[in-house]
């Protein structure tokens, strides 16, 4: 493109000077965004030390490298068109405006984006889940809308490709769901269902009505993460064990099917 | 038995006369409430427990969800697919299972009602008048594991241990050994012909029957033991012999007493019969410093331990009591020759360890 050949030849004649006071830069974002991102204020100097240091501090460190790199890249590209505003040809002028809004796009997206790079993910991210869908106010209309809720994660599962098990499911007369959980399990499957959390609500006439009345019904999920390894170091002196079999003599005096076995932490009192 | 007749009728009952079957099973049926239609699982569940609780059927909801899930081709009514818990049943489906319950309601153990149960994570078929394996004995098992895993043991011709087991039952113990000790070899003996019968059928259904021998053996006759020795001498006797005191078994609840052969269960005056002539015998059957497991009850490790005393004859000690999950003194390690020495017990996982004389 003609245009941008002459854009960059202009930019190189105008290379920029390293002598002289540091620049205002022109905005490139709401004034939060531009106060973090200040000159020698403390994300440059980490964003700085980052690109110099060869070790990978944390999980996303090579990434946040990256865009840094191209953010100051960017940065250096605006401040060289910016001479160009003041060039006595019109058509350079123009383009390099133009050059100048996109630069500054450009710029603020890539603040956001290492904004989001800086946020740690959390540990459970990963992780598997359980998740309870429970019926709320309204009756059958609730129970009704906590299955089809119900039948929409099990869809989002399997689009996202996670393994979806249901450990119960509490059926209702009409097809409802009282109450049901669900084991998930797949790539960042925590991440993306944690903040499905809480109480859903739905405004619609419920299948039950029959003068076409509008009702309000509501279900609550609840996500619960299922790290992969805990570490836990209960003392066996801790512990009680209540068995069904414990009255008598046990063993060949007893037949049962039923050979549970409820442990009690003691210090807790959790079975 | 009657039981089994009925089962087996409505079972070969061709389709024209599943009719005429299914009118009599209702009319001689005492529901009570009126079954409305075509009722689904959990329904069913529900209705039966009623009628189990009311007839005074120990674990009514249980052996309920057991028949249930079992006609309906799970293990247990938990890990049924959940679409079939509110799916109505067929008629046949509801067929077994009302004779199903109807075996439940003469007291007839669940175990022998599905015809299987499981044991160390094996499936075992199980058929009346054969003893059910009980729970405490899967920790014998494991237990007898733990002691034999770490020993790389003598190469004989096949290399692995050669265990006895000495009444096998269904053949629980033996199979499970068999199956997780992948060179071990086994001989399985039992006085009982059904016994005979059921573990060599297991064994084929596991197909583990190329490293067990099952042998009719009685171990209290005299000299009926001696061609054991043919096979040479044994790493291990692993036993579940009959235990129960014999004032005790009048006891013991109608599921055991009228389906589980008696011989399976009754030890005499002080349980310890047969214990004492596996005692008697294994010395001429073991290795050196082989020993023996035993399940007991919890009154016997004192009373092994002094039988044992009144036998220096025999070269054996009692190494160590191990108590089962509910805490009760369960398990005997006793081991051939060497001095007599203390007895340390293995308190699993009760905190008070019983002190055995010694």
């Amino acid at each position: 493109m003609r245009s941008r050949l002459l854009l960059s030849v202009a930019r190189c004649l105008w290379t920029r000077r390293t002598i002289g006071p540091a620049r205002r830069y022109v905005s490139c974002g709401t004034p939060q965004l531009e106060e973090l991102f200040a000159r020698g204020g403390p994300l440059r100097t980490y964003l700085e030390r980052q690109a110099g240091s060869e070790s990978q501090l944390q999980f996303r460190g090579a990434e946040l490298v990256a865009v840094a790199k191209l953010l100051s890249e960017k940065e250096q590209e605006l401040q060289e068109t910016e001479h160009l505003l003041h060039d006595e040809n019109e058509d350079l002028r123009k383009l390099a405006e133009n050059e100048i809004t996109s630069c500054q796009k450009e710029i603020a997206q890539l603040k956001h984006q290492i904004i989001l790079l800086l946020v740690p993910s959390e540990e459970t991210d990963e992780s598997d889940l359980i998740l309870e869908v429970t019926a709320g106010v309204g009756g059958q209309e609730a129970m009704l809308f906590t299955a089809e809720m119900f039948d929409m994660y099990q869809q989002y599962a399997a689009f996202k490709r996670w393994h979806f098990e249901t450990l119960e499911y509490f059926p209702s007369e009409i097809g409802g769901l009282r109450h049901a959980s669900a084991s998930i399990g797949g790539s960042e499957a925590y991440k993306h269902m944690k903040f499905e959390g809480g109480v859903h609500r739905v405004q619609r006439v419920p299948k039950t009505e029959k003068q076409g009345r509008i009702h309000t019904s509501t279900m609550t999920v609840a996500i619960l993460p299922q790290p992969t390894e805990i570490n836990l170091v209960i003392n066996p002196k801790d512990l009680r064990i209540d068995t069904k079999r414990a009255s008598g003599a046990g063993g060949q005096h007893v037949n049962t099917t039923d050979s549970a076995v409820r442990i009690v932490h003691l210090p807790t009192d959790w079975n | 038995m009657e039981c089994w007749g009925r089962m087996l009728r409505a079972f070969l009952s061709g389709p024209g006369r599943r009719g005429a079957t299914w009118g009599s099973a209702y009319s001689s049926w005492q529901p009570h409430r009126p079954v409305p239609g075509l009722l689904n699982a959990t329904e069913l569940v529900s209705h039966w427990t009623a009628i189990f609780e009311k007839e005074g059927i120990p674990e009514a909801q249980e052996s309920s969800e057991y028949i249930v899930a079992h006609v309906l081709g799970a293990k247990t009514f938990q890990s049924l697919r959940p679409v079939l818990w509110t799916q109505p049943l067929t008629p046949w489906q509801l067929q077994c299972i009302q004779e199903l319950s109807s075996c439940r309601l003469q007291r007839m153990p669940v175990q022998y009602i599905l015809g299987e149960w499981d044991f160390q994570g094996l499936s075992l078929k199980m058929a009346p008048p054969v003893f059910i394996p009980r729970p405490e004995t899967e920790e014998l098992v494991e237990w007898v594991l733990e002691e034999v895993a770490p020993r790389p043991h003598a190469v004989g011709a096949q290399g692995g241990p050669l265990i006895l087991e000495v009444g096998c039952g269904s053949g629980a113990i033996s199979l499970s050994l068999l199956n997780q000790l992948p060179q071990s070899r086994v001989i399985a003996v039992d006085k009982g012909e059904a016994s005979i019968c059921l573990t060599r059928e297991n064994a084929q259904r596991l197909r583990l029957q190329d490293r067990i021998w099952i042998v009719p053996l009685d171990v209290t006759s005299e000299g009926s033991w001696a061609h054991l020795l043919s096979w040479g001498p044994m790493d291990l006797v692993v036993s579940n012999p009959p235990y129960v005191f014999h004032q005790d078994m009048e006891q013991l609840a109608p599921e055991i007493l009228s389906y589980e052969d008696p011989a399976a269960l009754d030890g005499g005056e002080k349980g310890m019969d047969i214990i004492t002539h596996i005692l008697a015998l294994a010395p001429r059957l073991l290795k050196d410093s082989g020993s023996i497991f035993l399940e007991v009850d919890p009154r016997h490790p004192e009373l092994v331990g002094g039988w044992l005393q009144s036998r220096p004859d025999l070269s054996l000690h009692l190494v160590a009591v191990r108590k089962d999950f509910c805490g009760r003194p369960r398990f005997l390690h006793i081991r051939r020759s060497g001095p007599q020495r203390g007895c340390p017990v293995h308190a699993w996982p009760g905190p008070q360890p019983a002190r055995v004389p010694g």
